[in-house]
């Protein structure tokens, strides 16, 4: 099978995921479309590489490989903050039921 | 519930064994309440103050220094309390200033008062100058972002009154609970005042305090707090 054809089916899958994220989690409906509209993008590059070539040149850049190392670039950097986030909600979460903890079992000495 | 009049110190650290004892003692003998929150601290700080008559509340891990003091806020939330001071467990606060800011804050009626160094030059002259600029760059930064007229953001001595217990609830666990405290003082339009109090720096308070090094995590955590905030 040549990088093509699993390429395409690995986007496929990514299309499909956040097609699910959007119609089953409500409050996803930003994270869903940004993930659907990535892999439908990767998916048609894929099926027609000189689509990078003429929209980097709509774009004022040279090379559509350039235009993809960008995309990627943008890509990783949204991807790294909503993890980031995520940790940040999460560490909130963990803080409420520490601080919980620590308050049920106060000790009081007079 | 009844209401709390008494002033309870709380009292947040974090692997402070060598100067804990001495600086809550000494809040103690002054008549003071005193809630210690041990911010899961892993030395021996719990044990030289197991025998003292206080509350004690223990993280089970560390969180970091807003987080400890939200604990004690929310202690006092649940207890009633209606005055409380937010004092450093490493002994650079003075028993004094926050005694001298309760009477102030009971004076003006004001919901906070905050304490500044750099309003007496007597507290600033011991600074390295390395800190200074970090301390006046962050009070530009709050001052810019709030339009609060305040002089010294990162003051840990703080005096609050019933509302500002109420209202002010951090949600950064680390320093930046520093500048998120004016965020509630501009959202629930806290009366507030600064106060001129002296920090006595030693080696050990130096050492464990923040660098430049440390600002560019602050400013992180402030963002994504922000970014968080219901």
């Amino acid at each position: 099978m040549s990088f093509q054809i699993i390429a395409s089916i690995f986007s496929i899958i990514g299309f499909l995921w956040g097609i699910r994220l959007i119609f089953k989690f409500r409050n996803k409906l930003g994270y869903g479309l940004f993930v659907s509209i990535t892999f439908l993008i990767g998916f048609l590059f894929l099926q027609n590489p000189d689509l990078t070539s003429v929209v980097a040149h709509y774009l004022g850049i040279d090379r559509g490989a350039d235009l993809l190392s960008y995309i990627h670039l943008l890509v990783f950097v949204f991807s790294v903050f909503m993890f980031y986030l995520k940790l940040e909600k999460q560490k909130r979460q963990i803080s409420i039921l520490t601080r919980e903890l620590a308050i049920k079992n106060s000790q009081t000495k007079s | 519930m009844r209401k709390n009049e008494k002033l309870h110190f709380i009292v947040p650290f974090y692997n402070e064994s060598e100067v804990l004892k001495k600086t809550i003692q000494k809040l103690v003998s002054a008549g003071f309440v005193v809630i210690a929150v041990d911010d899961g601290s892993s030395d021996s700080s719990i044990d030289s103050i197991i025998d003292l008559p206080i509350v004690t509340l223990r993280h089970a891990f560390n969180l970091g220094q807003g987080a400890a003091l939200n604990t004690g806020l929310e202690y006092c939330r649940r207890n009633n309390i209606q005055y409380a001071v937010t004092f450093d467990g490493d002994g650079q606060h003075r028993l004094e200033d926050a005694v001298a800011m309760f009477e102030e804050l009971k004076l003006n009626s004001s919901d906070i008062v905050l304490g500044s160094r750099f309003l007496k030059s007597e507290s600033i002259q011991s600074l390295p100058s390395g800190r200074k600029l970090l301390l006046r760059l962050a009070t530009s930064f709050t001052r810019l972002q709030f339009g609060l007229k305040i002089s010294d953001t990162h003051n840990g001595l703080r005096v609050l009154g019933r509302r500002a217990i109420e209202s002010i609830d951090f949600q950064s666990n680390r320093m930046a609970h520093a500048s998120e405290i004016y965020w509630f003082i501009k959202k629930y339009k806290l009366k507030y005042k600064e106060y001129p109090v002296v920090i006595d720096y030693h080696e050990y308070s130096l050492n464990k305090g923040q660098s430049f090094l440390s600002a560019p995590g602050i400013l992180i955590e402030y963002f994504f707090t922000r970014i968080l905030r219901k």
